[in-house]
Order: C-alpha cells, then structure tokens, then sequence
C-alpha cells in the first residue's frame, strides 16, 4: 500500500494524499493551504522519508557500522473481520481524500482456496486501528474477459482525484489458469472501470501476480512475482515515467531472485518496498507449503529500488505484509491470510506496531549481527 | 500350458536380455523338436514388464471416483516376475524390505496445477533396498552422534529427530555405516564445521559413491515415493484416499489423514507448550510426535506423510529436468554430487504441513548452504536405506 499521513487514530491529516499529487508526473496539483512541510520530507513510495539519502547511524565512534532493520514492536492484533466466513488474503490500503481508509483484497469463504477467490473485498475506516465497514465487492471476475480469479490489489494515488489499481488476474481454465495484471481506475473507491488494455510487460510470465506500484523519485516502479526457468522465485519489475503511457514501459528486470527453487508458481510474494533513510526494504513473503513457514516476511535493503541481493536482514511473522506510516510519523506492520493458517480469530486485517531497530552491521556483508543497539 | 512353455518362461525370468535378444523380432512362435509350433510370446502369462523387448503392460489402479478406488490394486509391477502387485510386509528389526520393479509416481493435480511435482509417470527400481520403519528418532540419534539437535527434546527420545543439516545426515549414515563395518556411502568434501553433531554442517560438496554402495544412505527420491505408495497411485498407500478437487486444503482436520500423519490438522495434540511451534497465526502450536504412533503402509512403514520431512539424497531438479516422463524412468537419481548451494528433495510433509502436502508424490527443496531455520522450526528429518544384493 501507499499510504503516508493516513490516520493511525482520529483526527489526522490528509498529506498522503497530497504528496501523491505532488508525485503524479501528469501534472501538480497540490493545494497550497494543505502544503504542510511534511511533503518535503516525504516520498513518492508514500512513506516519509525522515532523512533522504542518510547513510546509516554510527556508534558514535564511527567503528562500528550500524543499520536500520524493521521490527515488529507488539502484538499483531486484528482489526478487521470481514463479514461471514470471509477471510482478507493480500490487500492494500490506500488514504481517502475525506481521511478515511480504504481497505481493499483477496476474498473467499472457505478456509483457502485461492482459485475460489473471484471478487476484491472492500471496507472502510475512519482509522487503522478502526472502526471497519465492509461495504460491497469492488470488482468480480469477469467472465466475458477471461477473468475466473482476482488477487493482490494494489492501489496508488492519481493527480485529478482519482486512483488507480493493479490487480492479478487469473484467465483461463478455472482448475490452471495463467496469471496476468490488469487495470481498474475510481474516482469514488467504490466503482472501479477496468482499462481496456493492460500491455504492461509484467503482464506474463515471469511477472503476473501481486503487483506493486511506488514511485522512487523519476519513476514509476511496478513490481510483481514470478519465477525463472529453474523455478527459482522472483521479483521482477518494469517502469514507467507515465502509468497512462502504454509504450512507456521498460523491459523487465529482475529486482531479487531466491537461492532456492521452489514452487513452480513461485514462492515469492507481495512484494512490498518502502523508503526508510537513504535505503529501499523490500518485504517478501516466503511462503511454503506449510502453516508455519506460510507467515514469513523476509526484508532486504538496498540502495537501488531496482536491485536487491539476496541478503535478508530480518523475518517477520506476517503474511502479505504492507508497511504503513501514519501522520504521526508511527510505522505498521499488516498481515492477512487464509484462515486454515492464521485461524479464525486473526480472520481479517493484523496490524502491529513497527519500528526500526538500530543493529550493528556485519563487517562488508550488509547483514546485521543482531547487536541491538536501539530503536529509532 | 506346455513343458517348453514353462521352460521359456523360466528362461526368460533368470535372463531377460537374452530372451529378448534371441528372439526374432515380430516371431511369436517356435518350433520344437517333434516339429509342433511352440507359443513363444514372452508376455504370455505376464500381466506387466518388459521381457524379451517387449512391452507386456503396466499394472493399472482402478481409474474410478476417487471414493471408490480400490485400496487393494497396485501399480507396482514385479519386473522379474512380469505380475501386478504382491508387495508385502517383510520387516526386522525396524527395517523393511522394499522390492525392485515399477510403479506409478507423480501426481494428478500436476495436471491442472503446475506443482513441482510430474504428472502421473512410470518409474523402473532395478534395486531392492531395505527402510527404514520410522524416521530416525532422537535417541538413535544421540547414540550414533552423541548429542540431539532437535528443538524439540522433550518430545522424547522417541521422536523424529530433526534439527540438523543435510550434510549432518549424511555424516550419520557414515558413521553407522562405519560402526557396522560397512564402506560408507558418501565423501564429504571441505566441511564447514567438525560433525560432531551439535553444530549444523554445511559442505563444499557430497559425493554418493553410488546405489550399490554397501553401507547406509538416504533413498533416492524415487526409493521414498516406492516405498511410500506400495503401489498405490493415491496420496497415500494405507488408505483409499485421493484429494477430490472439492476437499478443503490446509490445516483442516480430517478423519481420512488423522490416522495416517501427523500434520497441521492434528499436530497440536499432546504438543508440549514451551517448546512448540505456532502454526501460522492460528494460537496453534505444534510439534512432531513419537515415530510409529499412525497406520503403517503395506510394507510395515509408519510416518511416511508427515511428522518430519525427510531428506533424500537427489539432487533438487523442476519437473521438467526430471527426465522424458512420457517414458518409464530406470533409477532416476538425478546426480550422484551435491554442491553446498544444491537443494536437495524432501519427501513426505512436516508436523507443520497442510492437508495437500500429505501425500506420497509431494516433494519439496531442502538442504543447501541456509541453516538458518533448521533449528528453530525442526521441520526436517530423515531415514536411511540400505540396497540389498542382487537376488
């Protein structure tokens, strides 16, 4: 998701938005009156960049290197329970211009069934913590374009008050579809016009599923999963300086490959990638054939949002993750899945606090040693 | 049927090149000495096999709704004798012979579903090879290598151990091959750590010296799945159970896998708190149990779907470097070398796996150079075979 300056209590600014206006490349529209200095700290990722392009605290000394690793600082508590046996699997939250929530993602009523999942859950909060409505489906598979499943929304911010999602699709055979990325712009968060085209190069194999969009300062990023030819899973990603540009797109590239063959579906997941002093996380689930392994966030850094070596810096124990920052400058931590895995109690939408734990760098590797030093 | 016919038959069983290599091809018949046609079609009698160049079969499970499958037919196919079925138990002293033939692999959902499991294929054994009854457990473990790597030691010294490396698994089998006065299987090469057995090693390279090596291995991917099925082209060979497509997946407990695995849907049971693991985000935490507790298979062999998963000594390959499946696959090994980088293939499912990972023809990467979880989740463990001599 997004998603700066969305109200984590009540009663807070709108600057998320406004910063996106500032991003969209179709033109500026930044109200004046609402032009508060945090939109010079702030990124187009939608997360508040405290200090750009900081090189990472010291000791003091300068002997040690020391790095920011995210970390989980509560319980994760759930927010959100949608309606009947519904479960939330990978969603995203996006800031109204009202301050409202918005709530979007992966529905089903079983337990887990992914190639059941063929509508896009939608609610809404005046906060994070909430109260949440669940209001009507926002798009259902479609049939007459090939559609019979829909995953991993994603939403970002436009200039002219509206906003755009990317969406995973599955076209095809109900039992083996093939997985795609599309379309959907609103002007309202409940009505959702799919575009015509999608001819976005991550739109097959080996992109095709959870897409996410930030913009990393001269560009649109859109990031989606995949595989290689050994089944190693991937992130990919292609850009674009104009979303509405179809022939902007660039090639894709491959942002971060596992060691380790998996699935042949990939076991990469929603990918996530936030600004954090200097440095771009990617959050990833690694996820298995298995309830416990089924929670694992991994989290890399790295310099280039286009590059990450697979050096993980920590793991969380969330699923479809999304990093969220409110007004007050407070980071979250989200979490969904199936309820098979994360039971009917944490049905729905997990926030926990997140906070970024100052550790000592391991000497050149770039990993840490798990020397806690503070929190910032 | 004839003296000579049963002469041939006879003939062919103890020599199978031969027979076929002396016969002409496209003869069926012969003659013998008074003159009189003699019926010389290898295949006949034989329900299945290959004998004098021919085809004779393949033993087929009845293809029916999966709520009707018949427990009782087999895929398996004694090649020396040309006959489906007959596998039994034969067990002593915690192992179990499993024979050589051939016998249907892979997975149905791989049809619809691109897993990394093969669809449905035949796979020839030409090695019968003993197994072990149960995963390897804790107190076994602790004799050989004088220490227990498992998080979960209060399960019992009657509980799977897991916890070490691959590599770990492979200096067990060497160092019980070497106390039992048997040539070791495997050369390591350039270990990060001494095994001694607490401390998670990780290698430049193994080398298995071969099927026929005297001494204690892990099976091929393909021996576990023989010996797990025992024939059965379902999920599990103890029971007439295939996965419907309408079957709730994951953690759901169901009377069909509750008697064969331990698995997410049960694993919480008897789960000592302090020292298990949650499930996801469920509150559930969950362990491994003490080896033999569910049904054993037509071989005698307990825990072959969940509790641990088992390291095998094949290298990791996707299903399409496995080999031409269109074809039957005579001893797929995939490489008798394992760099610190290679995965290596885990059969079986964990105490932590869901319902659809229960099953005879799953397969998953393990091993490699990142330890890192080994000793926290202890998903992983293991149980060795034994070729046995040539009949």
């Amino acid at each position: 998701m997004t998603m700066a300056g969305f109200p984590s209590t009540r009663g807070e600014t709108r600057a998320g938005a406004i910063r996106r206006r500032r991003c969209d490349r179709r033109g500026t529209n930044v109200s004046a009156a609402l032009a508060i200095a945090l939109i010079t700290l702030s990124g187009c990722d939608g997360v508040t960049v405290l200090v750009p392009a900081a090189p990472g605290p010291t000791d003091g000394a300068g002997a040690l290197p020391m790095m920011y690793v995210p970390s989980i600082a509560g319980a994760l508590e759930p927010v959100f329970t949608p309606n009947g046996t519904r479960y939330l699997n990978d969603h995203t939250l996006v800031l109204g211009p009202d301050g409202s929530l918005h709530l979007y993602g992966i529905t089903d009523s079983s337990v887990g069934a992914p190639f059941a999942e063929r509508s896009l859950l939608h609610a809404t909060a005046p906060s994070l913590y909430g109260p949440w409505t669940e209001a009507a489906d926002i798009l259902t598979a479609d049939p007459s374009l090939n559609e019979s499943a829909l995953w991993a929304p994603h939403v970002v911010a436009r200039d002219g008050g509206y906003w755009t999602m990317y969406y995973a699709a599955g076209v095809g055979a109900e039992e083996s579809p093939q997985r795609t990325l599309r379309r959907a712009d609103s002007a309202d968060f409940e009505h959702w016009a799919r575009a015509e085209t999608s001819p976005i190069p991550a739109d097959r194999p080996p992109g095709g599923r959870d897409p996410m969009v930030l913009w990393d300062g001269a560009r649109w990023v859109l990031y989606s999963v995949g595989v290689d030819a050994e089944n190693h899973g991937q992130i990919v990603a292609t850009t674009n300086a104009d979303l509405d540009d179809p022939d902007g797109w660039s090639g894709l590239v491959t942002v971060l490959t596992d060691p380790v063959p998996s699935f042949v579906w990939g076991n990469l997941e929603s990918p996530f990638v936030v600004r954090y002093e200097g440095w771009w996380y990617l959050f990833t689930t690694r996820t298995a054939d298995n309830a416990i392994d089924y929670v694992r966030t991994i989290v890399f850094r790295s310099r280039d949002p286009l590059a990450f070596a697979w050096r993980p810096l920590t793991e969380l124990r969330a699923h479809a993750a999304e990093v969220v920052q409110s007004a007050d400058g407070a980071w979250y931590l989200t979490s969904a899945g199936w309820t098979s895995y994360v039971g009917e109690a944490n049905r729905g939408l997990l926030v926990a606090p997140l906070t970024w734990a100052i550790v000592t760098e391991d000497n050149g590797n770039g990993r840490p040693t798990g020397l806690f030093v503070g929190t910032r | 049927m004839s003296n000579d016919r049963r002469l041939v038959l006879l003939l062919c069983v103890g020599a199978l090149a031969a027979c076929g290599d002396a016969k002409t091809p496209g003869s069926l018949a012969d003659v013998n000495s008074d003159g009189a046609e003699v019926d010389t079609d290898p295949c006949a009698g034989r329900e299945c096999g290959t004998f004098g160049g021919r085809s004779c079969g393949i033993c087929e499970a009845s293809a029916v709704p999966f709520s009707e499958y018949d427990p009782n037919s087999s895929t398996y196919c004694d090649e020396q004798q040309g006959v489906c079925g007959g596998l039994k138990k034969d067990c002593l002293d915690g192992w179990c012979v499993v024979p050589a033939g051939s016998f249907q692999a892979g997975w149905d959902f791989a049809a619809t579903e691109p897993f990394v499991e093969p669809p449905p294929h035949r796979v020839r054994l030409t090695r019968a090879f003993r197994i072990q009854q149960t995963e390897v457990t804790q107190g076994q473990w602790l004799e050989v290598m004088a220490t227990n790597p498992s998080p979960f030691p209060g399960c019992g010294l009657d509980c799977p151990v897991s916890g070490m490396s691959w590599f770990d698994a492979i200096a067990y089998a060497n160092r019980l091959s070497e106390r039992d006065g048997l040539e070791p299987c495997y050369r390591l090469t350039n270990c990060d750590a001494p095994i001694v057995g607490d401390v998670l090693t990780v290698c430049d390279s193994v080398e298995l010296i071969g099927l026929d090596c005297p001494g204690y291995r892990l099976p091929t991917e393909y021996e576990w799945e023989h010996a797990a099925r025992a024939g059965s082209p379902a999920c599990f060979s103890n029971q007439q159970l295939e996965y419907p497509p309408d079957l709730e997946p994951w953690c759901t407990l169901r009377p069909e896998i509750d008697p064969n695995a331990w698995y997410c849907g049960n694993s919480a049971i008897g789960a000592i708190v302090g020292e298990c693991i949650e499930l996801g985000h469920t509150g559930i935490c969950a362990t491994p149990h003490p080896v033999g507790l569910k049904r054993e298979n037509r071989f005698g062999l307990h825990d072959m779907y969940g509790n641990v998963d088992e390291y095998t000594t094949s290298p990791w390959r996707s299903p399409s470097d496995m080999g031409d499946i269109d074809h039957v696959l005579v001893d797929p090994l995939a490489g008798l070398r394992v760099g610190r980088k290679e995965p290596v293939v885990a059969k079986g499912a964990s105490y932590a796996s869901g319902t659809t990972a229960t099953c005879s023809a799953y397969r998953s990467p393990a091993g490699g150079e990142d330890t890192s979880l080994i000793r926290i989740t202890g998903m992983t463990g293991f149980r060795l075979v034994q070729t046995l001599p040539a009949r």
